[in-house]
């Protein structure tokens, strides 16, 4: 299945999911079936695939927002969901930025940032916070409530807020689906940057792998709640093995397809 | 495609609201002046009988409704929210039925649950009976504890009023608040502190909303107060106009009433306009918190306590009441008295709901300060006590019958068009609030987006935001049905003669110290509107509840 071995020489890996699996009720196809995948320490792992296909539930599995029904999910060598165990998302130490930023919006953005920071003294809570915000570049943003902020700012405090209180594990759930293009790209820049500086293991969820290919050191490919493929972007790229998930990768392959499809429109009229 | 552009332009600029805002503007004018001619009365000059009662009755009047509207609304605040966050949050046993179950005490009058503590605590009552049995010695002894107090009244205000904070609360907590609170939970943070930090300011507009129903209801209430011989401001202004016979001075204690709720309301909005935020995603309600041990015990006994004495408690006194009388007491005469009721209570919830409509939507299209005055000025209605409002109509209608020409005819005076308006008068702030914060969790850009495909307001209503409000509506009608049924003071007033409604006949007999002939009615009362709210809970959670 695996398509390239991951990095060598991991040692016990931040994140394990073994045979994970989640049904619903209403039997969507949100479900999920049989899951292994590893995040090792400072990995960034991306999911990729379609709407639907179970990488939010996997997501908040792991966050601990939701019970699988069997597998286990371990967290830096400890059991948080499996038989008879489950720990609640609080006592997980798992930071999480979510599709909707979620950010509070009765508190300020340093107050958000510090939200996590309960446990330090209210000094120490500040000055983290302040750090926090310097690293994603708002510091004169703290005073302002989200509201007050555009979507890639809100972006930023969310991910600020999620790293504030040191998480083992980052989950980003759909980072760039709520943002505009130009926008993307320099924020794809910043996260990269602030992954990198901090080097916390990372879980990300996407559609679109257009986004994934510069930041993953991993790709696995989700399909109705299987996982189908795993490997490096490149080697996917290279070899997707079916066409689901070569659809996914097709940009890459035809860099001209990324451009507009005005630019078509345009030549085929010209043409006539 | 240009010309396309250009045609919905148009569309959207041609389709600016004036229809819309005309339409309110009217509506509200209608509204608005049976609640006008009170203030307009309370300005002309005092007579001698005001300093009288200035002097003497006004100070007890003030502090017992300020004692009662702290009182209960604390004890509303609290149960309310209380057991909003752990049905919504929290999972433990009989979640599942509490999320209903606590919605039941609306259906219980607060006269009526009056009637029955006072029953139940009373000298002849159970609880005595079973105290002297039990008790060797105290057979004869006349063992009388005095529950005829303003702490009881506040205390049963509390337990069949707070399903107003509860609902709003718990929908609030459920729907939107659901990914934030999620937020809280990854970093780190305790469900105490979830509550304190997040959860409580998150549910802000919705506690403030149904604490504001709260209050106007309290200081509505007529019956309750009466039967416990409590004077409070209402009680004041029947006082003043039924035995005293004067009407000037019922007029100003409603006008002070007026600024006092106008206060409130100005509150109410003050705390939703500073709590701008912005929906984020759809409805995801959050993972529940597992209560284990002595917590699933007490979230248990708090959702429990609230539901057996705002409901089943009242509701098998007077079950058992009414086995006893309602051989008697249920004829022929009965059955119209509740098809009255029935019709009557339809008929004002679809009026109502469509007026709010208007009103809200006219409001949302056109944010002039004149449209948004003019939906404040309709809202006055719940705020003024029924029987004030009773007054302004009859005093509008017999001028208007005057006008008509009828003489000896009376086309309005006295007929159910009459009470039906004056109903809709009373309510119509029950239907606005709830279809109003439901468009405004909607957001505005549905609608503008709608329109600038170039489909006009009313289509844009139709098309967009009625299915997306349906539960809203539904729910807004409903709770105008269930206040119809339940209301008296206006009805006792402006009911056509010989035309009785389930309400007025259980307080006639009630009063008359018939309690247990009154059971069969009330009981009816307590059975519609549970039957009402069922439905209610059923049509609104069609959709799934967890999961995604």
């Amino acid at each position: 299945m695996v398509a390239e071995a991951s990095p060598s020489g991991r040692p016990d890996p931040v994140l394990r999911l073994t045979d994970v699996g989640k049904r619903y009720a209403r039997a969507d196809a949100d479900a999920l079936r049989g899951i292994d995948l590893e995040v090792g320490d400072r990995e960034l792992v991306a999911v990729v695939g379609q709407s639907g296909c179970g990488k939010t539930t996997l997501l908040r599995l792991v966050a601990g927002l939701e019970i699988p029904d069997r597998g286990t999910v371990s967290i830096g060598g400890r059991v948080v969901a499996g038989p008879g165990i489950w720990v609640a998302p609080e006592d997980r130490g798992v930071g999480m930025v979510f599709q909707d930023f979620a950010l509070f919006p009765h508190l300020r953005v340093d107050q958000n940032v510090a939200y996590g920071l309960k446990h330090l003294p209210k000094r120490e809570r500040i000055s983290r916070a302040e750090a926090m915000l310097e690293m994603v570049e708002l510091e004169g943003l703290a005073r302002r409530y989200p509201h007050q902020l555009s979507g890639g700012q809100k972006q930023r405090v969310a991910l600020a807020r999620a790293l504030a209180p040191e998480p083992r594990i980052l989950l980003l759930d759909e980072p760039f689906s709520n943002l505009d293009s130009p926008l993307k790209v320099a924020l794809r820049e910043g996260l990269t940057s602030v992954l990198r500086r901090t080097g916390v293991p990372t879980l990300l969820v996407v559609h679109d792998v257009e986004d994934v290919v510069v930041l993953a050191n991993r790709v696995a490919v989700l399909r109705e709640g299987r996982i189908v493929r795993q490997g490096s972007p490149i080697g996917l790229c290279q070899n997707p093995g079916d066409a689901y998930v070569a659809s996914f990768f097709d940009r890459l392959r035809l860099p001209e397809a990324n451009r507009f499809p005005f630019d078509e429109v345009t030549e085929s009229a010209s043409g006539k | 495609m240009e010309v396309a552009l250009r045609r919905n332009w148009r569309l959207a600029v041609r389709s600016l609201p004036w229809g819309w805002s005309t339409a309110a503007l009217v509506l509200a004018g209608l509204l608005a002046v049976p609640v006008v001619t009170i203030p307009i009365g309370a300005l002309s000059s005092a007579g001698d009988a005001w300093s009288h009662v200035a002097e003497t009755l006004l100070p007890r009047y003030l502090g017992n409704t300020l004692i009662l509207v702290a009182a209960s609304g604390t004890i509303a605040l609290t149960v309310g929210a209380g057991t909003a966050w752990l049905v919504a949050m929290c999972e433990f046993p009989g979640r599942r039925f509490f999320r209903w179950a606590l919605v039941l005490p609306l259906a219980v009058p607060a006269y009526m649950a009056a009637y029955v503590y006072a029953g139940i605590f009373g000298v002849t009552g159970p609880l005595q009976r079973i105290f002297r049995m039990v008790v060797p010695g105290s057979g004869d002894a006349f063992l009388y504890w005095n529950v005829m107090r303003i702490e009881v009244v506040a205390v049963i205000f509390g337990l069949v009023l707070f399903p107003y904070v509860y609902l709003p609360t718990r929908a609030l907590l459920e729907s939107r608040a659901g990914p934030t609170l999620e937020a809280a939970r990854v970093l780190g943070r305790g469900h105490r502190s979830v509550f304190w930090s997040v959860g409580l300011p998150l549910a802000r507009p919705a506690l403030a909303g149904g604490v504001a129903l709260v209050l106007m209801e309290v200081i509505n209430d007529y019956g309750a107060v009466k039967y416990f011989g409590v004077p409070t401001f209402t009680t004041g202004i029947f006082r003043s106009w039924f035995s005293l016979g004067d009407l000037d001075s019922a007029v100003r204690l409603s006008g002070i009433l007026m600024l006092v709720v106008l206060v409130l309301l100005l509150v109410e909005r003050w705390q939703r306009g500073q709590a701008r935020y912005v929906a984020p995603g759809e409805a995801s309600p959050a993972a529940p918190y597992r209560l284990k041990g002595g917590w699933a015990v007490l979230g248990v006994a708090f959702c429990a306590v609230p539901v057996a004495l705002g409901f089943f408690v009242p509701v098998l006194q007077l079950g058992a009441w009414a086995l006893r009388t309602a051989p008697e007491v249920v004829d022929a005469r009965f059955v119209r008295m509740a098809a009255n009721s029935l019709g009557l209570a339809g008929l004002a919830g679809l009026i109502a709901v469509g007026i709010a409509l208007v009103l809200a939507y006219a409001n949302r299209l056109d944010h002039t300060n004149l449209t948004r005055g003019a939906s404040r000025v309709a809202l006055l209605g719940y705020s003024v006590p029924g029987a004030v409002i009773a007054v302004g109509i009859l005093t509008i209608s017999i001028a208007l019958d005057r006008f008509l020409g009828g003489g000896a005819r009376l086309i309005l005076t006295g007929t159910s068009a009459a009470l039906l308006g004056a109903y809709v008068v009373r309510f119509i702030a029950v239907a606005y609030l709830p279809v109003e914060a439901g468009l405004e969790r909607i957001g505005p850009n549905l609608t503008e987006a709608s329109r600038m495909l170039g489909v006009r307001p009313l289509r844009t209503l139709l098309r967009v935001e009625l299915p997306l409000l349906r539960g809203t509506i539904v729910a807004a009608g409903t709770l105008v049905v269930i206040d119809v049924l339940k209301e008296l003071p206006l009805t006792l007033i402006l009911r056509p003669f010989n035309f009785d409604t389930l309400a007025t006949r259980a307080f006639q007999l009630a009063t008359d110290e018939q309690v247990a002939e009154s059971a069969p009615a009330a009981l009816l009362v307590i059975a519609c509107a549970t039957t009402v709210i069922a439905f209610l809970h059923r049509t609104l959670d069609g959709r799934p509840e967890r999961g995604r």
